[in-house]
């Protein structure tokens, strides 16, 4: 880390005012203070290193198994007249496939995605947005890194030493029956390790949003940012535990042979799919909420223009909250009767409408702003468009006739990929480009990180539309091999994917060459009014020299000069006519 | 791989928002199949409405109101409840047309009409065997991918009820062409209907047109290992020749010798998906030259002892083969109860894997 010159200002405890990220003595030192900080920026960086890890690691598995797939597995005569089989590009045979694509599942969803937005951007950004000190309760959120870390090793040794290869959602009877199924309550067992990272996570993020909101600051003075988070934080709290009572009754059932899932013992392995869904449903909505959160950020603040309709943006983060629960059997119409489908499908359609209201806000809010084209916009802009496309073909699954034909293909693989990284991975690249200047005090090169982002809009839908067709074609989700006739399209995804891949190294060129050289970051680069852009750039080790007071609404952007900016830079609008207001 | 269809099926009424339908879809070969097409269609054109209102919306914004250095942004409302309420309300509009419309065919889907004719539908890692009403099994079978797939004759213009249950873990029955899907459960039966009426004409080699046509039936729920290679043949005929082909597989045993017999019996079981027959690596050891070889073996209790290939090392590996698996090999294989191979059979099967010759015997 460099060294930043500490702004020395006001300076009543020199110490406490220098950069979070200034050293503190010599190598031990630093990492020491490090692993035994509980400063909530320093616990987001780690976050937001650990994380990228795992999505490298979930990337490496998911090239694998898209070079797999250039071609598909056929038995044919040799010049010899002998049998042989052709197209095994990197696994000798399907189990190693199966156990590639269960590694990418589990790694990116539980591993990478749950975590990344709340725990990285929300730990960094949170207490600042609020003007507080530091979270609530800043011992457990270092409790809650060393727990994600300790989850997450478990998980990969699970994974690689075991050899897991039940696919990412565990499903009985498969994942009891097989003579390993020790291999799956490890794996399984690590998820409710990493659950209790997040439940911990949430609960501090719900009380510091009741309890550390700047003097002044009333519920709806928040950057909707912190809405967004506070609503992943309620599912993260409730829905959690319900993965923790499954582990339990897999271990019962595998201890004591009591038939709960297992039909060999009488129990019902659809069962285990309600249980799974239960958590895993409102799970879906703790990775996208958190993505949606960023986006009004992104947008108002490189439009310059105050959210449209900021109420209905807020309350239906907390109308997705409440409906995600209760959607779960939407994942089940082929195995479920035709009552309980019906009643999901239903459910189901009614949670379309908060998300499609925030697309509706976003899209007016970019009316008469003043649109910088920016990396974080354009991530803004391609979460829409990507997001818009994950959303509009959920109706196809929602719907029940359409979706026995769609369940458990391709289809379903491209619409998820579209929602959980079209829309949250998007949001999160564009995310880490907002905040980096504040982060780590240092500006990126905007013209890389652009070229970076067409590369991976470019790659993206390269990989993943080409999937949809696959899916209504006939080509069923996690097959090794397959007939010949998908054959075109598989390498149109899988020349997408390497396009990705290079999207995603342009990324990484640009935040090394951003740490080792780049240039010194204004407080306020973009013009902001949320308080994270009141203190200094990388912020002081306790956020504020001062309690910051609330003075203006974080979106007042017509009457608002932005705090430590030049005002030539962001003018202000002509004054409203008298008699007119907000 | 499937003769390619080339001939065009004409509708009398085709749907006005059917247009585009065949950069997305396959064949159509059942009577459900244009009910959920148009369905899909209809979904689809809506939402490119939505998508292309938005973008374009976007697209506009972003040129129009680019910053500019010195510009300030312009004043405009920053809420509007009636627009929003708007915006709320009228996609609901369309969420119940679709919501409604998808249920009234699911419904469909699963009621099958009195009259169907029921097969039953077993389904096993990793293979599916059809029992047709006089309790007969089909013997042809079709290459593809790199197995041999059974061949499943059903009968154009006339329902089917399908039968479905597993004797190991998770299935899903799921015929592309016919866009029916249905999980195949253990410990519990599941059923789905469907009226084939076969999709377009497909040729042979030499472009003259089959008498049948060929759909792919693929496992849709992933379980296990060769998930991917659990696969059939749904071969749909005009009466007479379905009828012919159901007395053909009345009794197998009808000159038959014992070998031949054994093998129609291991191709129905699912033993070819990970037992070769012809020398080839699979999930399980090959039985090509097997007989009377002198293996290494794993116990239950982790223990090693040498076995010779005999019959009784058949016999008990196909009833509990758990109980000395062949080093090198995982224990993948779900055990088969003497209803489902009974004494008869078994003989067949150690018949044929004798034929395949070996060290002794």
């Amino acid at each position: 880390m460099t060294t930043i010159p500490a702004d020395t200002a006001g300076a009543h405890d020199a110490h406490h005012d220098l950069p979070y990220l200034a050293r503190k003595g010599g190598w031990a030192t630093t990492v020491w203070d490090w692993m035994t900080t509980i400063d909530h920026k320093k616990i987001g960086v780690m976050y937001l290193f650990a994380i990228l890890i795992a999505f490298f690691v979930g990337g490496v598995a998911a090239l694998t198994v898209r070079l797999e797939l250039w071609s598909p597995v056929q038995t044919v005569q040799n010049a010899a007249g002998e049998s042989v089989v052709t197209g095994r590009e990197i696994f000798s045979s399907n189990t190693g496939y199966n156990k590639a694509f269960t590694l990418h599942g589990a790694v990116m969803v539980f591993l990478f995605i749950i975590p990344s937005i709340p725990a990285a951007l929300g730990n960094f950004v949170l207490p600042l947005m609020l003007g507080a000190k530091d979270v609530a309760f800043p011992r457990l959120n270092l409790f809650s890194w060393y727990v994600y870390v300790v989850g997450s090793l478990f998980a990969v040794a699970a994974i690689l030493l075991g050899g897991v290869d039940t696919g990412w959602t565990f499903y009985t009877p498969y994942s009891v029956i097989a003579e390993d199924y020790h291999r799956v309550i490890a794996m399984t067992l690590a998820v409710f390790i990493l659950g209790f990272s997040s439940i911990f996570t949430g609960m501090n993020f719900i009380v510091t949003v009741h309890k550390l909101r700047a003097p002044g600051m009333g519920w709806f003075d928040m950057p909707l940012f912190v809405w967004g988070i506070y609503a992943t934080s309620i599912i993260q709290v409730l829905a959690t535990p319900v993965l923790g009572i499954t582990v339990l009754l897999l271990t019962i059932e595998n201890v004591f042979k009591i038939g709960i899932f297992n039909p060999a013992y009488g129990g019902d392995p659809v069962l285990y799919q309600h249980f799974f869904w239960f958590y895993s449903h409102p799970a879906v909505y703790i990775m996208i909420l958190p993505g949606m959160a960023i986006m009004s950020e992104l947008i108002a603040v490189h439009a310059r223009k105050r959210i449209f309709g900021y109420k209905f943006v807020a309350f239906s983060s907390l109308g997705i909250a409440a409906i995600s629960f209760i959607v779960w059997g939407h994942h089940m119409f082929t195995a479920q009767g035709e009552l309980a489908s019906a009643i999901f499908s239903g459910l189901t359609f009614l949670v379309a409408i908060p998300s499609a209201i925030k697309v509706f806000n976003w899209t007016a809010t970019l009316y008469k702003g003043s649109i910088a084209m920016t990396t974080p916009m354009a991530y803004a802009l391609i979460f829409m468009f990507l997001f818009s496309i994950g959303g509009l073909t959920g109706l196809f699954l929602g719907s029940l006739s359409t979706d026995m034909h769609l369940h458990d293909t391709y289809f379903v693989v491209a619409h998820f990929h579209y929602v959980m990284m079209g829309g949250t991975v998007m949001a999160l690249l564009g995310g880490i480009h907002h905040w980096w200047p504040k982060m780590f005090g240092k500006m990126y090169n905007e013209r890389w990180a652009l070229v970076g982002a067409a590369l991976v809009f470019v790659g993206f839908n390269t990989t993943f539309f080409t999937q949809f067709i696959l899916g209504t074609k006939g080509m069923p989700r996690r097959y090794a091999t397959y007939v010949p006739e998908f054959q075109s399209l598989h390498q149109l995804s899988t020349i997408g994917s390497m396009i990705l891949a290079v999207g995603f190294l342009v990324h990484l060129m640009v935040f090394v060459m951003s740490l080792a050289g780049g240039r010194k970051a204004p407080p306020n680069p973009w013009g902001g009014l949320s308080m994270e852009w009141e203190t200094a750039s990388p912020p002081i080790e306790h956020n504020f020299h001062h309690e910051p007071v609330v003075r203006h609404h974080p979106y007042d952007f017509d009457d608002t000069v932005p705090p430590q900016t030049d005002p030539a830079e962001f003018p202000l609008p002509e004054p409203a006519p008298a008699g007119r207001g907000h | 791989m499937i003769a390619q269809g080339t001939g065009m099926t004409t509708l009398a009424a085709e749907p006005i928002w059917n247009v585009g339908k065949g950069l997305w879809f396959g064949d159509d070969a059942s009577t459900v199949a244009p009910r959920v097409d148009s369905l899909f269609m209809f979904i689809f054109w809506v939402s490119t409405a939505f998508f292309l209102l938005i973008v374009g919306l976007i697209i506009v914004f972003v040129i129009r109101h680019r910053r500019l250095p010195g510009v300030a942004p312009q004043r405009s409302a920053s809420h509007n409840t009636p627009l929003e309420l708007a915006w709320t309300f009228l996609p609901m509009f369309f969420l119940a047309i679709m919501f409604v419309w998808g249920f009234r065919d699911y419904m469909y889907m699963h009621v099958a009409p009195a009259q169907a004719e029921e097969i039953n539908l077993t389904a096993r890692q990793w293979s599916w065997l059809a029992t047709y009403d006089h309790g007969g099994s089909p013997t042809e079978t079709m290459h593809l991918v790199d197995l041999d797939v059974p061949i499943i004759p059903v009968p154009k213009g006339r329902p089917i009820k399908v039968v479905l249950h597993s004797v190991d873990v998770l299935h899903a029955f799921w015929v592309p062409d016919f866009r029916v899907k249905i999980d195949v459960i253990p410990n519990r039966y599941t059923t789905t209907w469907f009226e084939a009426t076969g999709g377009a004409t497909q040729f042979d080699e030499n472009g003259q047109p089959l008498p049948y046509t060929d759909h792919y039936l693929f496992c849709a729920e992933y379980c296990g290992n060769q998930h991917s290679q659990m696969a059939a043949i749904i071969r749909v005929m005009d009466e007479a020749a379905y009828q012919e082909a159901k007395a053909a597989m009345t009794n197998i045993w009808d000159g038959r010798s014992l070998e031949e017999v054994g093998q129609i019996l291991a191709q129905r079981n699912g033993c070819f998906s990970c037992h070769s027959a012809d020398g080839s690596a699979g999930t399980g050891p090959t039985w090509l030259g097997i007989w009377g070889k002198t293996e290494t073996v794993r116990t239950r209790d982790g223990a090693t002892e040498t076995v010779t290939i005999d019959e009784n090392y058949v016999r008990e590996s196909i009833y509990d083969p758990g109980a000395k698996i062949v080093d090198g090999f995982a224990n993948q294989m779900t055990p088969f109860t003497s209803e489902q191979i009974d004494d008869q059979e078994l003989g067949a099967i150690i018949a044929y894997i004798k034929s395949l010759g070996g060290g002794s015997n």
